[in-house]
Formats: C-alpha cells, sequence, structure tokens
C-alpha cells in the first residue's frame, strides 16, 4: 500500500513527510482543473518537497482544444520542469505529446470516467510502456472490479477521500447566472446546486478559468477499506477543505490505522461522506426497464408487431425478416403482458387477397382478443 | 468553369429500421445505429440482428454507408457477446464501427477488418489526441462538440486523418463521456447509455446569501452548423453528423431532407443564396427543438449557448400525421402517428422537393369504410396514391 496526497502548501508537505514513500500531485493554474497557485508559487513547493525526497507529479489534467492544446505547450516549454517525475493527465493529446517530447517522465493516466476494463488498461499499457506509471482508476469501480483490474499489468491508484467530480464542462455557467460584476471578473466562482427532480440536495459547484464542475453532495471516503485496498495505491485529495489540520488527522490514522482515530476523523470530517459505488455498482440494472420488457424484438423465434387493430376480424401486422405463413403457430404478448396462442390458418394482404406467406411487409391475420397495437408475436411451432 | 468541392458526407441517426430509411430517402449518405448492447442509447428502440442487416443492405442499395455505434465505455463483464455481435457487423458488411473503449478497440482490431471511427465520448479535440488514435488504428475521428471549424481545419491540416464533426443536434453541457450525474444521483450509469438527462433538470443555485435564483444552467442549446456549411467544407470535415437516435421520424425526415438540399446547393452553388438559407431555417423550427445555437463551431461559446428553460415549454409548430407505408390499387395506406380529421390541411414532404399540401383528403379504413377523423397508430387508406411513395412522412400543421 503506497499513498499520494494533493498538497497545496509547505505545511502539507510536511504533514505527508511522515508516510513514507508516498508521492505528491502538485496543481497550477495553468495546467490543472483545480490549481490554486500559479506555475512558479507550484514549482517552488515541488521543489521543496523533492529536496524533502519526495516524487512529485504535476496534474495536467485539463481536456484541450487545439488552441489551448498550443497554448498550454508554448507555457510548458517555457517553464523549469525539472522537479517533477511526471504527469497526472487524462487528454489523449496530452499523453501523446507527453510520450513523444517529454520521454523521461512518466505518466500517471487519469481515467476517472472512463477505461474501466482490463482490455483497455492493457492497451494502454503496451502504448506507453515503462513510461505508463500508474493509472488512476475510475470511482465508479466496485472492490470487485477493481480485484479483477489488478492483474499486476499495471499499478492502479484509487482514490480513497476527496470530492467526486460528476460534471466537467468549458462552459462558464455560474458568471452567466451571476448579476454581480465584479463576481463574473473574479477567477473563481463557488456555489451550491440542488433540483427538486434529483433526490440529492447541495452539489457543490465551482466554475474557473477552465470551466465549470460539479461535484458529489458527500466526499468519497474509504478510510476504513484500507485493509481490502493494500494491493493499491492510494490517493488523497483534501484541497477543496484547504485544512492542513485535517490532513494531518488523515495522516495520523493512515500510519496507527486505529478505529479511534477513524472515528475521531469521521467526527470531524466537515462534508457528509460516501463510498459511492465501492461496495457494488448496479448502474446498469434499471437499463432494461427503460423499454417495455415484455416486448422483446431481439429473440430469435420474433416475428413481427400489431400496428391495428380491426375489432372482431382482423389483426393488422408489420412482419419482420422471419417469414410468417399459414399454419404456424404463432404466440402474441401484448404491452400489458397478456399472452395469447393463433393456429394461423389465414393471411391476408391489404387488399384483402388471401396469401401463403410474406415477409417485411404489413399483412391481416385473423382476429385475436385482448391484442392491441405494439404487441408482439413469435414462432412456437 | 467552376470547379466540383469536395462535399462533407451527411451522416444521419438511424435509431430504428423505420428512421434509418426515411433517413437515407430523404437524403442522407449515411447513417449510424446501434445494436441491443454496447452503444449510448440503451432506451432506444435500436436494432435486432435481423433488422441490422436489413439496414445495412437498405442503405447499400442506395449507395449509402451505415456505421454502428459500440461507443459505451464498458466493465469486464460487459464484454460477454461482444465477439460475437463484431462477427455479426462483419458478415453484415457495415461499413464502420463508432468506437470510444480502447478495449473494444483493440478486440476489434484483433477480430475484424472492420473500419473503426473514434467516437466523440473520446472528447478528441486537438491533433496529438487525434494521431494517438490514428496510432490505435482509426480511420477516422468524430471530434468533440467543443472543437471550433478553425480548430478542426488546423488538426485537418496537421493529421490528415478522415474528420467528423456535429452540425445539428441536442447537445451535451459536458465533454462527452465526462458527466456521472445520473450515475450517482440516478443509478444509471450515463457512460454506457442510460443518462437520465439531470442537465435539463432546474436547480436552485445559491451564488452567495443574497444570490439565490432558479435555473436550468446546465442545459445546452441545441445546435444548428447549417448557416456554417461553407465553414465545414473549407476546413475539410470528411463528414458532418446529426444527432437523435431517440428523436421521432419528421425530425429525422426534416433533418436530412434540409441538410442535403443545402449540401447539394454549395456544391452547385458554392454559397448560399439568402431565400435559400431562411427556408432551410425554417424548415429546421418544424419540429420540437430547444433554441439553436453555433456553440463552439465559431469560437463564440458563451452564456448564449445555455437554453435555461424547461424541456415541456419546445415548441412544435408541427408534429407528423402519418407515413406511407404502403400503396395498393389506387390508394396509398398510411400509418397515423398522430390523429387527424379529412378537413385537416395536410404537408406531404416529399424526399426531393419542396413540401406541399394536400386537401380534399378522402380517408378509409382498411376496409374501405369512410373515416371522419383518424386515430393514432391505426392504418389508413387515403387518395393521391399516384403521387406518394412509400415511406413519405406527411406532417400537420398544429
Amino acid at each position: 500500500m503506497t499513498f499520494s496526497f494533493v498538497v497545496n502548501s509547505r505545511s502539507e508537505i510536511e504533514i505527508a513527510t511522515k508516510v513514507k514513500g508516498s508521492s505528491l500531485y502538485f496543481t497550477c493554474q495553468e495546467f490543472s482543473r483545480y490549481g490554486q497557485h500559479c506555475f512558479q508559487e507550484t514549482f517552488a513547493l515541488a521543489q521543496f518537497a523533492q529536496s524533502l525526497g519526495f516524487d512529485c507529479f504535476l496534474v495536467w489534467d485539463l481536456i484541450l482544444t487545439q488552441s489551448q492544446f498550443n497554448q498550454s505547450v508554448q507555457l510548458l516549454e517555457n517553464f523549469d520542469l525539472s522537479p517533477f517525475k511526471g504527469f497526472q493527465v487524462q487528454d489523449p493529446g496530452v499523453v501523446r505529446y507527453i510520450k513523444h517530447h517529454l520521454a523521461d517522465k512518466k505518466i500517471i493516466l487519469l481515467c476517472e470516467m472512463n477505461h474501466k476494463n482490463l482490455d483497455s488498461l492493457k492497451t494502454w499499457k503496451a502504448y506507453l510502456g515503462e513510461q505508463l506509471l500508474k493509472v488512476m482508476v475510475s470511482p465508479e469501480l466496485s472492490l470487485k472490479s477493481l480485484r479483477a483490474l489488478n492483474d499486476g499489468t499495471i499499478p492502479l491508484e484509487v482514490s480513497i477521500l476527496g470530492q467526486i467530480l460528476l460534471f466537467y464542462t468549458p462552459r462558464k455557467l455560474l458568471s452567466a447566472l451571476s448579476v454581480d460584476e465584479k463576481k463574473q471578473i473574479k477567477q473563481s466562482l463557488k456555489a451550491i446546486g440542488e433540483s427538486e427532480e434529483s433526490p440529492h440536495k447541495g452539489f457543490p459547484l465551482l466554475e474557473n478559468n477552465h470551466g465549470t464542475f460539479m461535484f458529489h453532495l458527500k466526499d468519497l471516503f474509504l478510510l476504513d477499506e484500507l485493509e481490502n485496498l493494500k494491493d493499491f495505491s492510494l490517493y488523497i485529495n483534501l484541497s477543496h477543505l484547504n485544512n492542513p489540520h485535517l490532513l494531518s488527522k488523515v495522516v495520523e490514522f493512515v500510519l496507527t490505522q486505529k478505529g479511534q482515530a477513524l472515528d475521531e476523523l469521521k467526527n470531524h470530517y466537515p462534508h457528509k461522506v460516501t463510498k459511492g459505488f465501492f461496495n457494488v455498482n448496479k448502474t446498469d440494472v434499471l437499463f432494461p426497464k427503460l423499454k417495455n420488457i415484455r416486448l422483446n424484438r431481439y429473440k430469435e423465434n420474433y416475428l413481427g408487431e400489431v400496428v391495428d387493430v380491426i375489432k372482431g376480424k382482423y389483426l393488422v401486422v408489420k412482419v419482420g425478416a422471419m417469414t410468417l405463413q399459414k399454419h404456424q403457430k404463432i404466440s402474441f404478448i401484448s404491452p400489458e403482458g397478456i399472452n395469447k396462442e393463433l393456429y394461423l390458418d389465414r393471411i391476408y394482404n391489404l387488399d384483402f387477397d388471401e396469401v401463403c406467406s410474406i415477409s417485411n411487409e404489413l399483412c391481416l391475420i385473423p382476429y385475436v382478443a385482448k391484442m392491441t397495437a405494439k404487441s408482439c408475436f413469435y414462432l412456437t411451432s | 468553369m467552376t470547379h466540383m468541392l469536395n462535399m462533407p458526407e451527411l451522416l444521419c441517426p438511424a435509431g430504428s429500421l423505420e428512421k434509418l430509411k426515411t433517413a437515407i430517402l430523404y437524403g442522407a449518405d449515411a447513417v449510424y445505429l446501434g445494436g441491443q448492447s454496447y452503444g449510448l442509447r440503451q432506451a432506444a428502440d435500436n436494432f435486432t440482428e435481423n433488422e441490422l442487416k436489413a439496414g445495412v443492405d437498405f442503405c447499400h442499395q442506395y449507395g449509402a454507408k451505415a456505421y454502428v455505434v459500440l461507443n459505451s465505455f464498458l466493465l469486464d463483464e460487459d464484454f460477454a457477446g461482444i465477439d460475437h455481435f463484431l462477427t455479426l457487423l462483419e458478415q453484415a458488411c457495415v461499413d464502420a464501427v463508432i468506437v470510444s473503449d480502447l478495449g473494444i478497440i483493440e478486440r476489434i482490431r484483433r477480430l475484424t477488418s472492420l473500419d473503426i471511427h473514434i467516437s466523440t465520448q473520446a472528447s478528441t479535440l486537438n491533433s496529438q489526441a487525434v494521431k494517438l488514435y490514428q496510432d490505435f488504428g482509426a480511420k477516422r475521428i468524430i471530434l468533440g462538440r467543443e472543437v471550433s471549424l478553425r480548430d478542426a481545419e488546423a488538426i485537418k491540416e496537421s493529421t490528415g486523418v478522415e474528420l467528423e464533426m456535429f452540425v445539428h443536434g441536442s447537445m451535451c453541457m459536458a465533454y462527452s463521456g465526462h458527466c456521472v450525474i445520473s450515475n450517482f444521483t440516478q443509478g444509471r450509469d450515463s457512460n454506457r447509455g442510460g443518462c437520465a438527462h439531470s442537465c435539463r433538470f432546474e436547480y436552485n443555485i445559491k451564488l452567495s446569501d443574497e444570490e439565490n435564483l432558479n435555473a436550468f444552467f446546465m442545459s445546452s442549446k441545441d445546435l444548428n452548423g447549417l448557416a456554417l456549411i461553407p465553414q465545414y467544407v473549407k476546413a475539410g470535415i470528411d463528414s458532418i453528423k446529426v444527432e437523435g437516435r431517440m428523436k421521432g421520424p419528421l425530425y429525422c425526415a426534416t433533418v436530412s431532407k434540409v441538410y442535403r438540399e443545402a449540401l447539394d446547393y454549395y456544391q452547385q452553388h458554392q454559397r448560399f443564396d439568402l431565400d435559400s438559407l431562411v427556408y432551410w431555417e425554417e424548415e429546421l423550427k418544424k419540429f420540437s427543438h430547444r433554441d439553436y445555437t453555433t456553440a463552439a463551431l465559431d469560437n463564440s461559446i458563451d452564456k448564449s449557448s445555455i437554453f435555461n428553460d424547461r424541456e415541456s415549454s419546445l415548441s412544435q409548430e408541427y408534429e407528423v400525421a402519418a407515413i406511407v407505408n404502403s400503396r395498393c390499387k389506387n390508394s396509398a395506406v398510411i400509418e397515423v402517428k398522430n390523429s387527424f380529421t379529412d378537413r385537416d390541411i395536410l404537408e406531404v414532404i416529399p424526399f426531393k422537393g419542396r413540401p406541399y399540401d394536400i386537401g380534399d383528403l378522402k380517408l378509409c379504413d382498411l376496409q374501405n369504410n369512410q373515416l371522419k377523423k383518424t386515430k393514432p397508430s391505426t392504418l389508413v387508406r387515403i387518395n393521391l396514391a399516384d403521387e406518394l411513395q412509400e415511406n413519405t412522412l406527411i406532417r400537420l400543421r398544429k
């Protein structure tokens, strides 16, 4: 188990020295989504951390259009990057730029919302080779998924304490609302948002030069899962709280892993906390309910659907690619779930001429009570 | 002598086999569609295996192309069945697959010779990102909606790769693939096709103790790049894409037809005339839509791109009345989508040429009993059979 901390001050760096072998992430306004300092200030902090023996990484986690990319690279070329062992990045263009232009720097790939399978991670590894130091995986992954991904191919980093980003846009959404001219020219704006249409209330919002960010109302808190996470690099980011004392408490717990320290930390933690999807991720179980699951067109024996009903006389049906033939036995299911069967002794085209078989067309078949438009029918014999 | 311009392909959405036919018949050069899994529209009808084969055949019959989306970001367990599906796609002769997950890309390259288009979901916004996906074997890159046409031109010049850009339709406010609101608040994974559209909700925003207001602050206006077609052409964009696999047939027909006409006009005249442009823009207002924006295309993405209104407020000047289903003996059978009477004035939207009115309707049910009023989801016989081709849309002013 190793630790990584996002740090913004000398005091935080000093606190982190207590955790042997930890790495430090540095953000700056020019390259990082939530950077608080300018690059020169960040550089000074990184130099200080380097002198204490830390591996230091610059967070370059912006997604960049061509113009922004050109500006970023131009800036970067003028900066001394010597304190940094590498970068935490997510834009594929930035990844490629570092691979080809900064080959001596390591890459920590940020996959907070994507690349959640082993094949994908292996492909990144094959592309970047030894330059890929580790992959910071999505907080959407459950422990089961994390374990499946952690097959030794690539070291994985897991966020265990900090904000959960829900939404990242380049558009300035808060200043657009503010009538206060002064606020509109500030470097950053913060707000709280809530919707009647969502069961959750109080999403933190941040706008800065790089766009607008929405976070989960609860912070991710997995400090009580360290035993399950000992094979991972663990990432702690309390930048949003600006509270070195709290970081100190976290470090104290990390070092002792005593329940009492954890309880104290939980009691003093200023935000509500969640384990997110750590125990289970069932965000696909609702998918079948987005459609009427009774009406399954994917069955191999699917013949077609009812499009109109001439009550007591005929069903007008749209036949699919499979051929509908006289003397077939077919079964129906209505949108409400009513099942019926029919032995097909007659088929008519729309001119009421009797036909023996039909496919990819409309036709009429004998009426079946309670079968309405949208009912599906299948071959049963 | 004027030389013929290289025009971009018109790529339209096909949420179902019916909509695929509509898009192609109204002028799309290509369509994109989804199978039962691996796409980002779990709520769409999508295509069964048989429908997919039929859809691809239909496209090829009209000289058009069919691309299949597999642009979810998958978990390991989601890969079940994907090899079978890829084999099916290759056997069905689909023209390309649209992908964002490197794991799927690797599998496609290993198992098939299918062309790979990189989905906008991958947020490819710069030339280095484009080159990275070229390194992974991509034939075409669908640029993110945050890219301006000026930047796109620079990317084209420096990479030479096939580029596709959105030209019309709904937009994510977030960078595509970088929004998980619905995962954490509704339990539906947006990056695996379950987006709950939380960005369209009204939010109460507390900016400070004094500033507290209600706003649809995350809801984007719809993209409309019609007037910028000359810039798409100048930038060397290979394909212009219309969003909307979940949209209805009226949207599908109108957008396909308008952009077809605009592209053809521009190719022929190398300019737009104002009257035509006004006419096309008016046509694009005749189906349900949010206010339009050019978003980042012309570098002007600012607060004017925020819709900031309720979804239920969307105006709809017209609705689809019916679709011509088949022709037989002096009449056509139409499938009624929205109710109308024999006194209504309907407008036929022909595959080519301007829409025209049909009055003096003679409506009968299939047994030739005269009707005064139609009901949705019924089949009706109408006169004027000679003029109406199968799959023609008929619209009704609301």
